[in-house]
């Protein structure tokens, strides 16, 4: 019976061609929802790669202690659950938690992330609303970054009134790219501008703020022109080992005999920080998705709409057919072909727009959605298999039309 | 000749309670192989029932009905389908042709449902194309055609799967003259070439093209006339009453023979259910011999 299933598939592939209006908005509710399911699908593939990039350069021995219990712990150490709230809130990390793991031999590297409220201006008095934050030389280090120019600076007394800035604060404050040896006002203290970061990565975990538009000063000056008002939200730390698990132990003593034996910190080493990351952005990738396939469905119902106006408006055609021999099964075949064919171009059409999709967000925003093959794949079958599905009970409508009842339909 | 249809006892009956109507009535009847059959009747006199049971397109409420020697009355619809597909050739009145496929598609597609490979059905409705006058329009679609080369490309698609019947209804019902003479002799030359052929028509005019005429009324056979090729009988023109009507069968002009009896008894068989009121005429008479043994003195010529 394959001539009569190609008979079948050119026969669809017409009825698309002789209403192509008709055709088009049937598919419409496909299309988008294929081209939803392919863009949120890609983007959260974008940030799950972005992020585990961004942490593969700062090193699998870098381990990362933030306020609050983020996650509960079964005996041997796995993580069983997370509470995201408990990161809510003020810090709970202190100056001495830093000092008290400094001392660790455990560790090699350390740096504070810490933000103080200030406001950047040049002497010029152009102001800009950027993030001030304290770190300490081992910051790009740890951080896996790099400088696109200049130099980070050392722990040295020359290098106390020294800034380094993100790309955006180079273009937006000083409006120029390399503005080295420009001067920076916070908060009545004049910066010179030392070093320009290359472009952050979107990361989700590292801060909630754009790195991008940040300036970065030595930790200990942050605390001073701040009156040790500088919070600290996060520390990163170096494992003298390659495995990063006994200077993580370590830390976590040290801390939880600072805070009085109270758990009310995190220590995630790197993978568990991947391992995060992926189950959350799992979730909000999945939570998207689902989103986007209930327009799937939708456009599922319109096809089923569609179809069941197409029998009627056939019925003469499927009596014709079944007085030239037609059995029941041929009719529901070439009626569910035809629902799987106009769901199929739909798809196909939606991947288009989809991967187009992609492509706006990747040159108009910092996103980068990534299309893998499965994705594209999974989406092309869902598609089809939509078409299937809502265009099943269509199909048996025509096939159980009576001959001749049919005949005489006008 | 073989018999290619026998029906026995055969009758459609539709509704039920009060509501029951008897569309054919005990119907027996037996065409042979080559013989084109003319149908005539009036509205509602049971020829669409007729042809729907004999074509396949319906089963028959009781009786049985053989074609070419197999009993068809009780098969399933997927059965029926592929009986129809292998022996039946229909023509209809309105040509019934796919708008969007052109004539060659069209005259394709019973073969289509033969699982017969492109190639092979392209080339023999082709064939049948060219059989029928029309093989220069092989890529027109149906809007481009006239009525007359629409049901020509009818006739090619009902006998390109050669079937052992060519089920004609009213084939001329929406051409003019000129058009209908074209498609009648068409199927006056696939008569002569042996193909059997079963026509309903009003049109008294064409049963000159047939060799056997019956008449329908109230869902029975009330005659049953061999013809010769050529000639009209008379009664094609009255639809077989040939007789004056008494006051009585005034009276019932229009109420069907099912209302016309009464019933006897709750039916352990078809049979015994109704009791027949008694017969006022001859010409009523069910399943009526073939006529032919009285032969037709009143037949005169025509041309169309």
């Amino acid at each position: 019976m394959t001539s009569l299933a190609g008979r079948n598939i050119q026969m669809a592939l017409q009825s698309i061609k002789s209403a192509k209006l008709r055709s088009f908005l049937t598919m419409l509710g496909v299309v988008i929802g294929v081209a939803s399911v392919i863009a949120a699908v890609s983007l959260g593939e974008g940030m799950r790669r972005q992020i585990s990039g961004g942490l593969k350069t700062g090193g699998p021995d870098v381990i990362n202690v933030r306020p609050g219990k983020l996650v509960n712990r079964d005996q041997t150490g796995n993580i069983i659950s997370t509470n995201y709230q408990a990161a809510l809130g003020s810090s709970s990390l202190t100056d001495r938690d830093l000092q008290e793991i400094k001392k660790l031999p455990s560790v090699t590297k350390v740096s504070p992330l810490s933000i103080i409220s200030a406001l950047a201006s040049t002497q010029e008095n152009r102001q800009l609303d950027s993030t001030i934050m304290g770190v300490s030389e081992d910051f790009p280090a740890l951080s896996g970054q790099k400088l696109a120019y200049g130099h980070f600076f050392d722990n040295s007394e020359n290098n106390l009134d020294t800034a380094i800035i993100g790309k955006r604060v180079a273009e937006n404050l000083f409006q120029e790219n390399v503005p080295i040896g420009q001067i920076i006002i916070l908060r009545e203290h004049r910066f010179i501008v030392s070093g320009i970061f290359d472009e952050f990565s979107a990361n989700l975990l590292s801060s909630a703020n754009d790195l991008n538009n940040a300036v970065f000063i030595p930790y200990n000056e942050a605390r001073a022109i701040s009156g040790n008002g500088a919070t600290i939200y996060q520390i990163l730390a170096q494992s003298s080992d390659k495995n990063p698990s006994l200077a993580a132990r370590d830390i976590t003593k040290a801390l939880s005999d600072s805070h009085g034996e109270q758990q009310d910190f995190t220590v995630l080493t790197q993978a568990e920080t991947l391992q995060l990351t992926s189950k959350t952005l799992a979730i909000a990738t999945s939570f998207v998705a689902g989103i986007a396939a209930i327009s799937l469905i939708v456009g599922g119902i319109g096809i089923m709409n569609i179809m069941f106006v197409s029998v009627t408006e056939r019925t003469r055609e499927i009596g014709v057919r079944k007085s030239l021999g037609a059995t029941n099964r041929q009719i529901y075949s070439q009626f569910l072909t035809e629902a799987s064919i106009v769901s199929l171009v739909g798809g196909i059409i939606g991947i288009i727009l989809g991967l187009f999709v992609n492509y706006c967000l990747h040159v108009f925003t910092s996103l980068s959605p990534i299309a893998t093959w499965p994705i594209i794949a999974i989406a092309l079958l869902t598609a089809t298999s939509i078409g299937m599905i809502f265009g099943t009970a269509p199909a048996i409508k025509a096939a159980r039309k009576d001959p001749i009842q049919s005949l005489r339909h006008e | 000749m073989p018999d290619v249809i026998e029906l026995t006892n055969v009758s459609k009956i539709y509704g039920f309670g009060n509501a029951t109507t008897v569309a054919l009535d005990e119907v027996t009847l037996t065409i042979k192989k080559g013989e084109f059959v003319a149908i005539m009747g009036q509205s509602g006199s049971g020829k669409s029932s007729l042809l729907n049971v004999i074509g396949l397109l319906d089963r028959p409420s009781y009786g049985t009905y053989a074609l070419s020697s197999r009993v068809v009355s009780r098969l399933r619809p997927n059965r029926l389908a592929r009986a129809r597909r292998d022996h039946i050739g229909f023509i209809f009145q309105s040509f019934n042709l796919l708008p969007r496929l052109t004539a060659l598609e069209n005259v394709a597609l019973p073969l289509t449902y033969r699982g017969m490979t492109l190639t092979r059905r392209l080339k023999q409705a082709s064939q049948a194309l060219e059989q029928v006058g029309l093989a220069e329009r092989e890529y027109f679609y149906p809007k481009n055609l006239s009525g007359g080369e629409m049901q020509r490309v009818a006739i090619a698609r009902a006998l390109v799967g050669s079937p052992s019947l060519i089920i004609a209804d009213e084939p001329t019902g929406n051409l003019d003259s000129a058009s209908s003479k074209i498609v009648l002799e068409l199927l006056a030359e696939l008569h002569a070439k042996g193909s059997t052929i079963l026509m309903v028509t009003h049109n008294p005019e064409l049963t000159r093209y047939a060799t056997r005429v019956l008449y329908m009324h109230d869902g029975g056979i009330i005659d049953d006339e061999q013809t010769k090729i050529g000639e009209i009988p008379i009664k094609a023109f009255n639809g077989g009453l040939s007789e004056p009507k008494t006051d009585e069968e005034e009276q019932l002009e229009g109420v069907s023979l099912f209302m016309q009896t009464i019933p006897e008894k709750k039916a352990p068989g078809r049979k015994s259910l109704y009791r027949k009121l008694p017969k006022t005429k001859k010409s009523h008479a069910k399943n009526a011999k073939p006529a032919s043994k009285k032969p037709v003195k009143t037949s005169r010529k025509r041309e169309l």
